[in-house]
């Protein structure tokens, strides 16, 4: 399989002209950057609960753009028919799905960064990365996996949705509940490294390896559900 | 001319269902060729075995001499394909589209310009694909297979959906590609649009090729031997065409004025009709 880096560029360009258009993507991208600014307004007194409400507001940006988006815009692509319009192009899936993901990383790094400089939040780079490039990855796979499973939109808010809001949930709120057993599904979801990086950077303490080989792990095991789906799925 | 695209003993099965049996024919360059049958014949699984979006279960398929299996990105790269389901991204501007195409062609920006005077699209380069109307949009689905300049265009049943000016349109834009060298394989349901495009056309049934010839030969080949006149009283009487048939016509028309004369030939649809006993649907 030969990949064509102008065909994967002209993808990430086609994609970020066209996301810049939809009325199903644009949301997705404000409404995290929206609540950024309503949180960099409504400053908590107390530090923890702001740091709790700005990590959350970064990760519920993370996890929009680099979850649900890209699942949604392959998604589309079935449902208008693009997609067998660019299969009739020398364009391979793989470089669809490279092309879309290289966008969608991207994107997810720019509201990061966006909602960091909104909130002012103090972190280090060292620590952004840990936080944020993991997370985005599997977020990305795991929705390029539901996008090729996916024959439209609707599919994916009844699937993917539900999971990426459920681990996000869970990972903010674990804390007001105090319960031993969402405790233990916290501390083994993929997400968790963002969290623990954030507190590390921004309370100090020892390197949370133990959320990163948990987030590795995940990533793998997702990688080769994709590789999976992507065998069965790319002559359907 | 040489063929440029082969169909050589081509058997394709689904399961239980055989789609294809022995479909053999071959289409020469610079020739429009039309696949002709009823819904569900096998004209589109022949266009997506042509295009590698399936394997056959048996045979060959050569385009340019070339098996397509394996070969899949260099050969798309020599054809523009295009059909009723052809769809382009509805947000983007309609020179965007194309100029998203181009750069998967590794065509020159220049081009586009090109193409979208060529069918007539010039000054809505810049309106959404989404608020062209059908005929436009079709119009701007044959600019995006033209993109890249195929050596072969390739049209599942183009004009299903177009109304019958929106058809001419696309059937003069067809005849103009032709004459400039380009060579176009066509399936369609339409055998008026067949008959007014095509230099050889061939029959599907249950697929299979049934009959591959021109369409004036097949016209010819089933054609009742005898003439009808309308005389300018109202009469109507037929004549055959052996020597007494045709002494007798001389004579009618010499004593008598003629109103209409013409020949019994069938049309494609009739010939179709009659060789397959099956409706169009």
């Amino acid at each position: 399989m030969s990949l064509s880096m102008r065909r994967i560029f002209a993808i990430v360009r086609k994609d970020r002209k066209d996301s810049m258009k939809s009325a199903n993507i644009v949301p997705v991208l404000l409404i995290p950057v929206g609540m950024a600014l309503m949180f960099a307004y409504v400053m908590p007194s107390d530090l923890d609960m702001m740091f709790e409400m700005y990590v959350g507001v970064i990760l519920l940006n993370l996890l929009f753009i680099s979850g649900v988006v890209p699942a949604n815009s392959l998604a589309e692509e079935k449902e208008k028919g693009t997609l067998r319009m660019l299969l009739y192009t020398p364009t391979s899936i793989a470089e669809l799905l490279i092309g879309k993901n290289i966008h969608y990383f991207c994107l997810s790094l720019i509201g990061v960064l966006l909602s960091l400089l909104i909130l002012q939040v103090p972190i280090s780079w060292g620590y952004f990365l840990v936080a944020v490039i993991p997370v985005a990855f599997f977020c990305i796979v795991l929705s390029s996996t539901v996008g090729l499973l996916a024959n439209n939109n609707g599919q994916i808010m009844i699937t993917l949705f539900p999971v990426i809001m459920g681990m996000y949930f869970i990972s903010s709120m674990a804390d007001l509940y105090n319960v031993a057993f969402i405790y233990t599904i916290k501390r083994f979801l993929p997400i968790e490294i963002f969290y623990d990086a954030f507190y590390v950077s921004y309370y100090g303490g020892s390197f949370p390896w133990f959320s990163l080989v948990v987030t590795l792990c995940w990533i793998t095991v997702i990688s080769i559900i994709f590789a999976v789906v992507y065998r069965k799925q790319r002559y359907t | 001319m040489n063929s440029i695209i082969e169909f050589e003993d081509v058997h394709k099965q689904f399961k239980e269902k055989k789609a294809l049996t022995d479909v053999n024919f071959s289409i020469k360059k610079g020739e429009i060729f039309g696949l002709v049958g009823p819904s569900g014949v096998g004209k589109t699984t022949t266009i997506k075995l042509l295009t590698d979006q399936l394997k056959p279960s048996e045979g060959a398929i050569r385009v340019f001499g070339e098996s397509v299996t394996g070969n899949h990105t260099r050969l798309l790269s020599k054809m523009g394909i295009l059909s009723d389901r052809s769809v382009l991204y509805e947000r983007l501007s309609l020179y965007d589209n194309l100029r998203f195409l181009a750069s998967l062609y590794d065509r020159p920006v220049s081009t586009i310009e090109d193409i979208l005077e060529h069918v007539g699209l010039a000054s809505s380069r810049k309106a959404a694909y989404k608020n062209l109307s059908k005929g436009m949009k079709q119009r701007a689905n044959l600019a995006a297979a033209l993109i890249h300049a195929p050596e072969i265009l390739i049209l599942d049943e183009p004009t299903a959906s177009l109304d019958p000016s929106a058809k001419a349109n696309v059937h003069a834009f067809l005849r103009q590609l032709n004459e400039q060298g380009s060579t176009i394989f066509l399936t369609s349901h339409d055998m008026n649009e067949i008959e007014s495009l095509c230099h050889r056309v061939a029959f599907m049934i249950d697929g299979t090729i049934y009959l591959c010839d021109e369409p004036a030969q097949i016209r010819s080949m089933y054609a009742a031997p005898t003439v009808t006149v309308t005389f300018a009283d109202g009469n109507v009487e037929t004549f055959n065409n052996s020597y007494t048939g045709m002494t007798s016509l001389r004579n009618a028309i010499e004593s008598r004025k003629v109103q209409s004369l013409h020949s019994d030939e069938p049309s494609l649809t009739d010939i179709f009709l009659d060789v397959t006993g099956r409706k169009f649907a």
